[in-house]
């Protein structure tokens, strides 16, 4: 997903909240209340739990427990995944240039600075890799099993 | 004061700036004034916090998100041609987000332009602008994206030192996200 889609998936979804908000709040101000089954009373045991209300509060009660709900799952899962990799594609990339500046280096045989900024490289592409590693095993040890690739 | 006084703190004087003269003549980084480095690879950066939604910067992303679209039907001049005309849209004010939005486009046409034949200066020509060591960049994938392609282009035209400085921050930035995902 590219930077610009993240960005409106991100401001995407205040907007859907407010527009479920403003939805229910319509269906439950002036709505018509259907009664599925043409009003027949369903013959089995009736719905477990408590019976929930369909006011303007109700419904924005309940829309805040769905949000935090879904929040909660994407910290747990989702979430993990996507910074391992997004640790993995950085370490990638970071490799990477690394090879191109190490590369320049070596045409700049006897010059110091040139060398240094190489090996600085190095080590932070080491460092990145492990980063990655350790994020991908510590994912598995918590029970996932996805790949990720590097 | 007598005269034999003067001429003692005239000697004094002379042998003091003498002996500055031939300290700085040893030294020839001192001569040189301060020590000169083969590149720079100066990184500023600042944060993007999340902004609240605006119809400028919605307007702003969409329109983006459309030239990204269309580009990627398109090859060659055609879909240079479509990104130029993205990075021409007016960034709106107040949108931290649009910043980053920005650079990651100017990446991609640099990149479109170094795949493109003699496309390397107008590549760093177009880049080199919105990147350089003074400003303050988002701590951001696409600042990365686009000290890589500067330094790409200063690579394909000879500046071994620009693109190495550049190569450098981009590598730095980087390590940067990578401390800011490690738990």
């Amino acid at each position: 997903m590219s930077v610009t889609q993240r960005l409106l998936t991100r401001w995407g979804l205040p907007l859907g909240m407010l527009l479920a908000v403003a939805g229910c709040g319509a269906r439950a101000g002036g709505g018509r209340t259907v009664t599925p089954g043409n009003g027949r009373v369903p013959d089995g045991p009736g719905p477990d739990g408590q019976q929930e209300g369909n006011n303007i509060g109700d419904l924005k009660h309940r829309l805040d427990a769905l949000t935090v709900e879904q929040a909660e799952k994407a910290s747990t899962s989702d979430a993990s995944f996507d910074t391992c990799e997004d640790l993995c594609s950085l370490a990638s990339s970071i490799c990477s240039v690394k090879e191109k500046m190490c590369s320049i280096a070596d045409q700049h045989p006897g010059e110091d600075e040139y060398q240094q900024l190489c090996r600085k490289a190095e080590l932070q592409c080491s460092e990145a890799e492990d980063s990655c590693v350790a994020c991908v095993a510590a994912r598995q040890s918590h029970g996932g099993s996805t790949a990720v690739s590097k | 004061m007598s005269t034999s006084s003067r001429t003692r703190r005239k000697v004094w004087g002379l042998a003091t700036l003498g002996l500055l003269t031939a300290l700085t003549a040893c030294d020839p980084d001192a001569a040189a004034g301060p020590q000169r480095k083969a590149f720079d690879t100066t990184l500023r950066t600042h944060a993007i916090a999340p902004s609240t939604p605006t119809p400028e910067g919605l307007a702003y992303l969409r329109a983006v998100a459309d030239v990204h679209a269309r580009a990627d039907g398109l090859t060659g001049d055609a879909r240079i041609g479509v990104l130029r005309q993205g990075m021409a849209l007016p960034q709106p004010s107040g949108v931290p987000e649009a910043e980053i939005v920005r650079l990651d486009l100017a990446a991609r046409l640099g990149e479109a332009l170094l795949a493109s034949p003699n496309g390397a200066w107008a590549a760093r020509n177009m880049i080199a602008p919105l990147v350089p060591v003074e400003r303050s960049l988002p701590l951001a994938r696409a600042s990365a994206r686009a000290l890589v392609v500067l330094g790409d282009a200063a690579a394909k035209t000879g500046d071994d030192a620009l693109a190495m400085g550049s190569y450098g921050r981009s590598v730095e930035m980087m390590s940067l996200l990578v401390e800011e995902l490690e738990p």
